[in-house]
């Protein structure tokens, strides 16, 4: 028996809140595929479609079933990792998603390295001089960049560093056939780990302008929330104590202040995923960067419900990953945090 | 009384940023309202111009590559955007908020499900969530309207039931409770009055939010149907123009949504400090 308050018990206990949220995103995914109108196979062959054709494409997905053996059957295909087959292009849906999460995963990882970094600094200096000019700037910056579309910022950059000044390429994820062996599907890790360095600069040199799109965009609440969280640890007790102790001002910042403002960014940084997802399919779009996002797009305009439906729950998945990711962290910098 | 009180109280900076916020807002909502008698052109005829007009006196911001009039667009788009918005906010509070009152006074297994429920829909990226069901419905402003209330329904929820859970322990509530009020008489009159005082903050923040997220459907060509002036598709279709240095058709647009965004923003953020006077720092 685990001690009360112990971290394993936290772990555990979270591990086992997660199952019910993932079973209702899953029936959300379901059911939201099911009730949409019109019947998905007709829905993608047209009207005019053969009958038979249609009854083949639906005995061969499972379609001609009752809804709770197809939802039992998606249930069970997902703890198999089976998300079926492309209804458009017969392709396993898990290859799909193997195929373009890499691109996915190295501009969000690359964005949301930018945003925390333009957030940290900009909300630590923003916070230490409240209501300074540069304080003012901070603010303006964090609320002007949260109200641009994202769309719109790549779009500017492109026509800006694309066109004008002919510094970035305005689309694609690396020169054509410069692309890395690897099993990452990273280029830039894979780039690295083969000694390719064209490769690596390449795509390094492709990833830029949507990265820093992304990032950007992120970064107004990186911004705002290091801020409000700079200010009210520099009013806490123990700084003023230290303080007090005659410790420099700016030992005080970052020794005493600074740690602990931190602490409630990395549980913004979990929701922050879900953003960056969100996010990453308007910046994929604009970029033509060949990631999740235009993939579900994709599959969307065909109206293939099944890849959908597949990307979709994975999508899910990353987001329970991430918080679930987040939630220990936190549990296991901040005692406080316990069941 | 309070909102007086709490105006009053105000840092100057609060209120500097409520009227810059409603100003903006206003100056968009009149465009909107006046948007047929202000145009300059036809927003959905292309024929009136030469394409690829660059600014000047007689097209203001250029007109596009079949020749529609940006400038008119734009001024009629904002009437899109406020139909969309007004629509998908109150899809979004008319299920939302009871959801979250009821939830919330009952407590219970039911309201333990409600959350669960509510906290996965948030938890899932709000733009995904949009893009699928806008997809699935077809385009349309009512169907717009209604993938984007999607995502805010866990929002008002999430507010109300807290504020709910806060306010049903109150003295007041209490007493009401003792004198025999029936729960209908309760919810009504001594927490619903409390609790809709939050409902502004989370409408224009979720407005500010709705703007981009219309935007972002029609930019991937799930907004309203074409050729209706709105931002997003306007943007969408100005994709290809910058490589021949055409700008005016993507600079101007993405201006107008960056505006009203910040508008809608300044004054959810000015009204939440007004609001809620804990949240005031005192230097």
């Amino acid at each position: 028996m685990e001690r009360p308050g112990s971290l394993k018990l936290y772990i555990i206990t979270r591990l086992l809140l997660v199952l019910p949220m993932f079973l209702i995103l899953l029936t959300l995914v379901f059911l939201l595929l099911r009730i949409a109108p019109g019947d998905p196979v007709l829905a993608m062959l047209g009207p005019k479609a053969p009958p038979e054709r249609i009854a083949e494409l639906r005995e061969a997905h499972g379609l001609n079933r009752p809804l709770p053996v197809q939802y039992f059957t998606y249930l069970a295909g997902i703890f198999t990792l089976d998300l079926g087959r492309s209804m458009l292009n017969d392709k396993e849906v898990r290859h799909i998603i193997g195929q373009s999460f890499g691109a996915t995963l190295e501009l969000t990882l690359m964005a949301m390295i930018i945003a925390m970094g333009v957030g940290i600094l900009a909300g630590t200096f923003a916070g230490r001089k409240r209501d300074s000019p540069l304080d003012f700037i901070t603010r303006l910056y964090g609320i002007l960049i949260y109200s641009t579309p994202i769309f719109w910022l790549g779009m500017m950059f492109q026509l800006i560093f694309g066109v004008q000044l002919g510094w970035f390429p305005t689309g694609g994820r690396i020169t054509p056939f410069l692309e890395p062996k690897g099993v990452t599907g990273l280029y830039l890790l894979d780039s690295l780990l083969t000694g390719n360095f064209s490769a690596f600069l390449s795509a390094l040199h492709h990833l830029a302008l949507p990265a820093l799109t992304l990032g950007l965009v992120i970064s107004g609440i990186f911004t705002r929330m290091v801020r409000a969280n700079v200010i009210q640890t520099m009013r806490s007790d123990y700084v003023e104590a230290a303080r007090a102790r005659g410790i420099p001002e700016r030992f005080v910042l970052w020794r005493y202040g600074f740690k602990n403002a931190l602490i409630p960014v990395v549980t913004v940084m979990g929701l922050e995923w879900a953003l960056l997802l969100g996010g990453a399919v308007l910046t994929e779009t604009t970029f033509t960067w060949p990631g999740l996002g235009t993939t579900l797009l994709y599959y969307l305009k065909n109206r293939d419900y099944i890849a959908v439906q597949g990307i979709i729950t994975f999508f899910a998945l990353i987001v329970i990953f991430f918080s679930l990711l987040v939630d220990l962290i936190n549990a296991a910098i901040d005692p406080r945090i316990r069941y | 009384m309070r909102w007086k009180l709490s105006y009053r109280e105000a840092s100057g900076f609060s209120k500097a940023v409520v009227w810059t916020g409603g100003g903006i807002v206003l100056l968009f909502l009149l465009t909107a309202l006046l948007s047929p008698w202000l145009v300059p052109y036809n927003p959905v005829d292309y024929e009136e111009n030469q394409p690829y007009t660059s600014p000047g006196s007689q097209n203001w911001m250029g007109t596009t590559k079949l020749g529609y009039d940006v400038f008119s667009r734009l001024l009629a788009g904002s009437r899109i955007a406020f139909t969309v918005i007004l629509l998908a906010t109150s899809f979004a509070m008319f299920i939302g908020l009871p959801l979250g009152l009821i939830s919330g006074y009952s407590r219970g297994k039911m309201d333990r499900f409600l959350v669960m429920v509510m906290d996965s829909v948030y938890a899932f990226p709000s733009l995904l969530l949009a893009i699928t069901v806008a997809a699935l419905l077809g385009r349309g402003v009512v169907n717009a309207a209604l993938a984007i209330s999607v995502v805010y329904i866990p929002q008002y929820f999430r507010v109300i039931r807290n504020h709910v859970l806060s306010v049903r322990e109150e003295v007041y509530v209490e007493a009401a409770r003792g004198l025999g009020a029936s729960r209908r008489i309760i919810l009504q009159k001594y927490i619903l009055f409390n609790v809709i005082q939050s409902v502004p903050v989370i409408l224009t923040l979720n407005a500010a939010d709705a703007i981009l997220t219309l935007a972002g459907l029609g930019f991937l060509g799930y907004g309203v149907t074409p050729p209706t002036p709105e931002w997003g598709y306007d943007l969408s279709k100005a994709m290809g123009d910058f490589a021949s240095g055409i700008w005016w058709t993507s600079f101007f647009p993405g201006v107008f949504i960056v505006f009203l965004t910040l508008g809608f923003s300044l004054l959810g953020e000015g009204l939440n400090d007004l609001l809620n006077p804990l949240l005031r720092g005192k230097k």
